[in-house]
């Protein structure tokens, strides 16, 4: 066993890669790192809310219990510091800040705003940085968002559709539904003065609930973007299921899809732009779907350097790199092995994975879902099944599409 | 462009764009598929091509 007591817990949870993923091997086989172009900073450890399938708070990795309560300023400038060397020494020509916590609002908007100034202070001309926040929305106040508009934060919020649907779920500590409070924030942000403001909408897909309904209270907050996020889950933690059928995450993606479709698709759906983008040959820029490389970073408020977040859904340290921002660089971490598992598209997928058909579009699904004990992350999604059935549909569907326009032109 | 009408076993791009120009009008599908063509146009000639974290933040591309 390793004396690194992180690497010892990584290996004994996670062979793949952690035991088995030879990084040496793979740079000089062709997988050059790919530098990070976001950082997300978990600016605050608590919620204001306590939604019962937070990966945060209510699954495997409880670590939040051990960390700073917000981010010190002296983490926060070694964070800033260490990403405008990184975008230095690549020569980035965009990059950006996310606030995330917990919920990144209790930060506080006077803090907020010091961020934001140090940050642009930090970066080279060239480089442009954005910022953009993901936030439940419950504490979007007037005053909020026009610090929000003024220091051009775009800003996601989480809803999951009508609001009885919602407030089963996302609910505060002392079992109040957060759904009217985030309509208030949703009804500034839709303001026109506000609008640039506004990133979107992210909505975890619950298959007991009616799908056109949750599309349909979505898009009446008139949001620039929306997602559909599969429930975290993986092999030791599988996702719920209805009785009624074997992919009730598919059957609910695809009466979504097809009702937006047929409605000349009214506002852009991450997750199916992104698949009808896969099928024509073209990339993902999300985490659910497709073979893409990740360029994201985390920053949690103690200054450790993470993976993304959502692992912390499969086990206790699944993130940690063992790395800090106040002694390490950001290229320390490209060559972390579960940073590079997520760099180097097919080597990372299941022998099952790479004989699917499917494969090209899947693309093994969200790396998190793709956990099982004793194995590690080579092995395919926990929601294998409905990535299969949702993305043929998809494929079929373009295709039909394509053709149909072919034959008419001739 | 190559375009392929149906499904093949290895479910095969339905469309390869890789030699078109950036400026290649794309004319090809419904609207919707239009439009991501001309997204998948741009994205092949975009080096920064990774995916992102938070997924109600949409791509400029």
């Amino acid at each position: 066993m390793p004396a690194d007591p992180v690497r010892a817990a990584h290996e004994c949870a996670a062979p793949w890669p952690y035991k088995q993923l030879d990084v040496p091997a793979l740079r000089a086989a062709g997988h050059p790192p790919k530098p990070f172009r976001e950082l997300i900073l978990k600016v605050h450890q608590r919620c204001n809310l306590a939604c019962s399938y937070c990966y945060v708070y209510e699954m495997a990795d409880q670590s939040w219990q051990d960390r700073p309560l917000t981010m010190s300023d002296e983490i926060r400038d070694a964070a800033l510091s260490r990403f405008a060397d990184h975008a230095r020494r690549h020569n980035l020509a965009k990059v950006r800040i996310v606030l995330h916590g917990g919920e990144p609002l209790l930060y506080g908007t006077d803090r907020i705003t010091e961020l934001v100034a140090v940050a642009r202070r930090s970066f080279d001309p060239q480089t442009q940085v954005r910022f953009g926040m993901q936030t439940n929305g419950a504490l979007l106040t007037e005053q909020v968002v026009a610090a929000l508009v003024k220091h051009g934060i775009a800003t996601g919020v989480s809803l999951d559709g009508a609001p009885a649907d919602n407030d089963r779920h996302r609910r505060t500590r002392d079992g109040r539904g957060s759904f009217a409070a985030v309509a208030r924030g949703l009804r500034l942000l839709c303001r026109p003065e506000n609008r640039s403001a506004y990133a979107g909408l992210l909505c975890t897909v619950d298959p007991s609930t009616d799908p056109i309904a949750c599309y349909e209270q979505l898009l009446g907050f008139d949001p620039p973007a929306i997602d559909l996020l599969l429930p975290h889950a993986n092999w030791q933690t599988p996702p719920m299921r209805l009785d009624t059928t074997a992919t009730p995450y598919a059957d609910w993606l695809i009466a979504v899809f097809e009702h937006w479709y047929e409605g000349g698709a009214p506002v852009r759906i991450r997750l199916f732009d992104d698949t009808i983008s896969l099928v024509l040959g073209g990339p993902s820029h999300s985490e659910q779907i497709g073979l893409s490389p990740s360029g994201l970073v985390i920053v949690e408020s103690d200054g450790a350097i993470e993976q993304v977040d959502a692992l912390k859904s499969a086990y206790a340290g699944a993130c940690a790199t063992g790395l800090h921002v106040q002694h390490h660089s950001f290229d320390d971490a490209l060559d972390h092995p579960g940073i590079v598992a997520r760099q180097i598209g097919m080597a990372a997928l299941a022998d099952e994975c790479l004989v699917c058909p499917a494969v090209e579009v899947c693309g093994g699904g969200h790396y998190a879902h793709r956990y099982r004990p004793g194995t590690g992350f080579r092995a395919p999604s926990v929601h294998c099944d409905d990535l299969l059935v949702f993305t043929r549909h998809v494929y079929e569907r373009v295709a039909d599409d394509l053709g149909a326009s072919i034959g008419s032109s001739k | 462009m190559n375009v392929e009408s149906t499904p093949t076993e290895s479910w095969a791009p339905l469309a390869d764009l890789s030699q078109e120009p950036l400026n290649f009008q794309v004319s090809r599908g419904s609207g919707i598929v239009e439009q991501a063509l001309s997204r998948v146009l741009h994205s092949l000639h975009d080096k920064d091509g990774v995916i992102s974290s938070f997924t109600s933040f949409i791509s400029e591309a």
